[in-house]
């Protein structure tokens, strides 16, 4: 349909790249960067937001994920989602900076007094394929708005549970619950959806 | 509370934690397998939320990092501290940059050595995981297979040895193969007309039990035909080349 429609690989596929590239394989290297930079990219974007910064902190993943490929162990999770651990760090120590944390914080207190929830959603619409999205909005929309937000303000926003906690003007215990209740719920909607 | 450092797994998997409430959990992690299972699946979960926000990289980021790769050497595979693989992911992701954390372990060689034997003997590791492991560490590639093959030893036991004024020296030895090894960091070298020799105390007397000396880096692995499992101590002492029937200065490492 849309020449965006992308391929995706599925998890034994995604271990068998990883493996050769841990052999140094470039072409495998290649491959994985197909199939993953653009669910790497999109985790940094939306954490970080300036392009060229963004652009930056793909490229460290990248290289991270090739130089450390023979640590990989399959045992512990799957490839695509030591990848996005992986992006997901960097992009936090990206923008966990003294002033850029103030900043964010002022920003996303702002930012919730006109909208509950700060997600781009015209970037997820024009990318993502249509499957994915109504998938992964179903799970989200099994989740309270509360706790859609802690989460959503930690993983995507960057905040710290303590930031969170500040921004939401609620005890830090209630964010925890919130968060992991959030991802027990997440668990639970989309295990039956994943393989 | 248990209870209350359970509910941390989720702000974990979010990176949602920092300073002393990350290192408490990733201690506590490290021996809670009921934490590593939930930070699991809660990984995987936050992983398929990012599938819903894709978004491709401008094409010029591609060519760049094929480039960069072309110039980037590879890890060594994970050695026997497997077992914290995912944990030091994420501390590694922490450092900024490659180069800083491969400058910072450089000089914990020792540390990281003595607390890797002791994770192979706990978790008896395979021979081939550990002797990528060794091979990594070690200068002298044969002694290191020699040493892999002696510590994926099912009966493989360590002794480390100390002294006053010498780092740690550890002895890895199995019954089973009637060989030992030694093996040690920052050793002083000495001179050719000098040797180490290694001393298995059996009933009050030293009998002796093999000769080494240190690479010009300090690095020792020797290994050593002789079974040590009847001796109640080790030493170590100086001796001129070629080693002496009896110790003939005093011991400067010992059990």
């Amino acid at each position: 349909m849309s020449d965006r429609a992308r391929v995706r690989l599925d998890s034994d596929a995604r271990l068998g790249l990883i493996g050769r590239v841990a052999q140094g394989d470039s072409t495998a290297f290649a491959a994985l960067y197909d199939d993953m930079s653009p669910t790497i990219f999109g985790i940094i974007r939306r954490v970080v937001r300036d392009e060229a910064q963004s652009e930056e902190v793909l490229q460290e993943v990248m290289v991270e994920v090739w130089r450390t490929a023979a640590r990989f162990d399959g045992a512990k999770g799957s490839v695509a989602a030591w990848m996005s651990t992986v992006a997901h760090r960097r992009a936090i120590d990206r923008v966990r900076s003294e002033q850029a944390t103030r900043d964010r914080i002022d920003r996303d207190a702002a930012q919730r007094e006109t909208t509950v929830v700060s997600v781009d959603d015209h970037i997820v619409d024009a990318i993502t394929e249509e499957a994915d999205r109504e998938r992964i909005q179903a799970a989200l929309n099994t989740l309270t708005p509360v706790q859609r937000e802690s989460l959503e303000l930690a993983y995507w926003g960057g905040h710290t549970h303590a930031q969170v906690a500040a921004i939401l003007d609620i005890p830090l215990g209630t964010v925890k619950t919130r968060i992991r209740d959030g991802l027990l719920r997440l668990r639970e909607s989309l295990g039956a959806t994943r393989g | 509370m248990a209870d209350e450092i359970h509910l941390l797994a989720g702000l974990y998997a979010v990176d949602a934690l920092e300073g002393d409430e990350l290192a408490t959990f990733e201690a506590h992690l490290a021996t809670c397998a009921e934490c590593q299972a939930e930070v699991a699946q809660f990984t995987e979960v936050a992983a398929a939320l990012a599938d819903g926000s894709a978004m491709p990289p401008p094409a010029s980021a591609r060519a760049a990092v094929l480039a960069r790769i072309a110039d980037t050497p590879q890890d060594p595979p994970a050695h026997a501290g497997a077992e914290v693989t995912a944990l030091d992911d994420r501390r590694s992701a922490r450092d900024t940059g490659v180069e800083r954390s491969a400058a910072a372990r450089k000089p914990r060689r020792v540390g990281r050595w003595v607390a890797g034997i002791a994770a192979a003997l706990v978790l008896v590791a395979g021979a081939v995981g550990a002797g990528v492991w060794l091979d990594r560490l070690s200068t002298r590639a044969d002694d290191a297979e020699a040493i892999a093959a002696l510590v994926a030893r099912d009966d493989a036991q360590t002794i480390k040895l100390q002294g006053e004024d010498q780092p740690a020296v550890n002895v890895v030895y199995s019954p089973s193969q009637g060989k030992a090894a030694v093996v040690a960091d920052g050793l002083d070298r000495l001179p050719d007309d000098k040797t180490y020799e290694l001393w298995a105390i059996r009933d009050g007397v030293p009998v002796k039990a093999g000769l080494f000396n240190a690479d010009a880096d300090g690095t020792v692995r020797t290994t050593l035909d002789g079974n040590l499992s009847d001796a109640s101590a080790l030493a170590v002492t100086v001796e001129p080349a070629g080693g002496s029937d009896q110790p003939t200065s005093d011991i400067i490492l010992s059990s």
